[in-house]
């Protein structure tokens, strides 16, 4: 398993959480989360604790999310960044665009 | 040779008995009274006392109740020599006394008597030996623990010398704090046992900072696997974000959580949905985790069930009300005036179950400080090259990039930065290959639907590829500098464009990433061929 999704508190929260490396080769998996028709209402955490290595077409899903879903910028949260994957979401910018944690 | 205590004020009767004693092969020490008697057991710490009941100034009864408020744990028996009728001997008993041996004395029978309790002592020393040595294993399997009283505070108060309830904190590898509060079936050594097996898998995945659903799954099959039917742990198990704004929560046949803000008014109690952890088989689990947003300042109270279940002499019990009324009533300090209350209404009634409270203070929280890291680098390495050269049907088949990712992690001075080259391996490598090999057009990737269709095409222009080759080279070398790795990879198809700059500035991605992780980047030969310097 790749990608897991949970949705917790009565669907409000949506957590998608990312396999070992987040690349194109996730892209349906990905997609097939957040197109979860109870996504439309629910807070996004996008959690990568178990996530070693990205690259940018991870980068172009996450923003293909965002604009999917119609969020304002910070709305989506990312959470448990090891500090490589954080430095590749800080030269990208990321943080103008998600609360990364 | 074992000590024995003689308590007699008849200077005779002490004499005959030690002679008889002495012929036994033990040691022999003489009191007078009580007084002497409480004195001369501390200091030659007998094995067993033979105690007169009847004498002047303190007399035997007053001196065993004594005695035996000293031994603790340690169990030393004390025989009562006294006279045939004697009416005090009851309660004598009843003040601590094993035995009784009445005079004139039957020296077979005592002899018999004495060597029957020192045998009961030598299995209760075993006992407590045994007792100190799981102890031992107990202390050390919790201690490792992070409570920073700062963070979290907590109050464990065991109803014996094991307690069936159990605390486990640990910061997550990124910061962030995990908790676990569980109380297993009972009390007592029985109910202990199960602490060694979840502290295991607690402290093992928190370091590797698994999500609560996964480490609830976990600890649910081990205890399933381990503990006899009837027996289960009913736990809460939370997680605090790095940033001390989000709490993960899964819990299970435990009271529910008290959760206030900074001025201790109460947010909401965040009850427990599950089956205690245990009992059902890993197929039948629910790890379905709640999710809270909380503020800084915010406090969570966690609690074992003894704590509203203890009982006073009356036999009322604490209750959930009170605990409500003290939390929702502002205080100073809600843990402190909690158990204050619980003292007060307590008094002396001896506990009958293991009472938990605990504090989490929700903040920030940074991970640990690395215990010892490795700089143990060598200051220059032996210089090597790789070299790859794949054709269509190679490009087609494999992945090198997460092939030569996986070299990295043996390699001691890579490792350490494998990620982020396995990264910038991969930028430039799609780079080349799509938009060199495939004509792939980077601008479709900056909308949402033909993101998918770059994607679809991708696959399709990769199934067409023939007749052209990619090389990957890559050389670890030294300089004035220090270490680094170069990276050369080119392609023998078309030259690129002028390579298109794909998606916005705005958001460096694709050879962009690659470029800021890396000292220098280049194309050459008309786009077909990059070179890139990593340092390491």
């Amino acid at each position: 398993m790749t990608i897991e999704i949970q949705f917790s508190n009565q669907d409000k929260t949506l957590t998608i959480s990312i396999g070992e490396l987040f690349n194109f080769k996730l892209l349906d998996e990905f997609r097939q989360a957040y197109l979860d028709p109870r996504a439309r209402q629910a807070d996004i955490v996008i959690d990568l604790r178990q996530t070693r290595g990205m690259d940018s077409s991870a980068l172009g899903m996450l923003l293909n999310m965002q604009q999917h879903l119609g969020r304002d910028n910070g709305q989506i949260r990312i959470v448990n960044a090891s500090p490589d994957i954080k430095r590749i979401l800080l030269i990208a910018r990321f943080d103008k665009k998600f609360t990364i944690e | 040779m074992e000590t024995l205590l003689i308590v007699d004020d008849n200077e005779i009767n002490r004499r005959v008995l030690r002679e008889m004693l002495e012929l036994e092969g033990h040691q022999v020490v003489e009191a007078h009274n009580g007084h002497e008697a409480i004195e001369l057991f501390q200091q030659r710490e007998p094995s067993l006392v033979l105690m007169d009941i009847m004498m002047p100034g303190m007399d035997g009864q007053e001196a065993t109740r004594h005695i035996k408020s000293l031994t603790g744990e340690r169990h030393t028996p004390v025989i009562y020599v006294t006279a045939k009728s004697t009416t005090a001997l009851p309660t004598a008993l009843a003040a601590g006394g094993d035995d009784f041996i009445t005079k004139p004395v039957d020296f077979k029978l005592l002899q018999a008597k004495i060597r029957a309790h020192l045998r009961v002592q030598r299995l209760n020393r075993q006992l407590s030996q045994q007792q100190q040595l799981m102890a031992h294993f107990f202390d050390a399997a919790l201690q490792q623990s992070y409570l920073d009283p700062g963070v979290i505070r907590h109050h464990m108060a065991p109803a014996s010398a094991f307690n069936g309830d159990i605390l486990l904190a640990e910061r997550g590898p990124h910061g962030g704090l995990y908790v676990l509060l569980g109380d297993f079936t009972g009390h007592g050594l029985g109910a202990a046992m199960g602490t060694l097996p979840a502290a295991q898998v607690f402290f093992a995945m928190t370091r590797k900072g698994a999500c609560v659903a996964d480490l609830a799954r976990e600890i649910n099959r081990q205890l399933h696997t381990l503990l006899p039917p009837g027996m289960f742990l009913a736990a809460t198990l939370l997680e605090l974000s790095p940033s001390g704004t989000h709490v993960n929560l899964w819990s299970g046949g435990m009271p529910r959580i008290w959760w206030l803000d900074r001025d201790n008014r109460l947010k909401s109690p965040l009850p427990s949905f599950h089956m205690p952890l245990g009992i059902l088989t890993d197929a039948e689990f629910d790890p379905a985790v709640q999710a809270y947003a909380v503020d800084p300042g915010d406090r969570l109270y966690l609690h074992s069930d003894g704590l509203t279940e203890a009982d006073n002499e009356t036999g009322a019990i604490f209750g959930e009300s009170r605990l409500e009324h003290i939390l929702t009533n502002p205080v100073d300090d809600p843990f402190q005036a909690l158990l204050q209350a619980l003292d007060q209404f307590r008094g002396q009634q001896p506990q009958s179950d293991d009472i938990s409270l605990v504090e989490i203070r929700c903040q920030a929280i940074a991970p640990a400080e690395p215990s010892c890291h490795d700089t143990g680098d060598e200051p220059d390495v032996l210089p090597w090259q790789l070299s790859l050269a794949l054709d269509s049907e190679q490009i087609r088949r494999f992945e090198p990039v997460t092939l030569i990712g996986e070299l990295f992690t043996g390699h001691k001075c890579l490792a350490r930065h494998c990620n982020l080259i396995q990264t910038v391996l991969s930028e430039i490598y799609h780079h080349l290959l799509e938009h060199g090999l495939l004509g792939l057009d980077a601008r479709m990737k900056t909308d949402e639907t033909r993101f998918v269709a770059y994607y679809r095409q991708r696959e399709k222009a990769l199934a067409r590829l023939h007749d052209v080759h990619m090389e990957i080279r890559l050389a670890l070398d030294n300089d004035a500098h220090g270490k680094y790795l170069r990276i050369r990879m080119q392609h023998d198809g078309p030259a690129a464009d002028a390579h298109p700059s794909a998606a916005s500035s705005e958001h460096p991605t694709g050879l962009g990433l690659a470029a800021a992780l890396c000292d220098s980047l280049r194309l050459h030969d008309d786009g077909r061929a990059i070179e890139a310097c990593f340092r390491l």
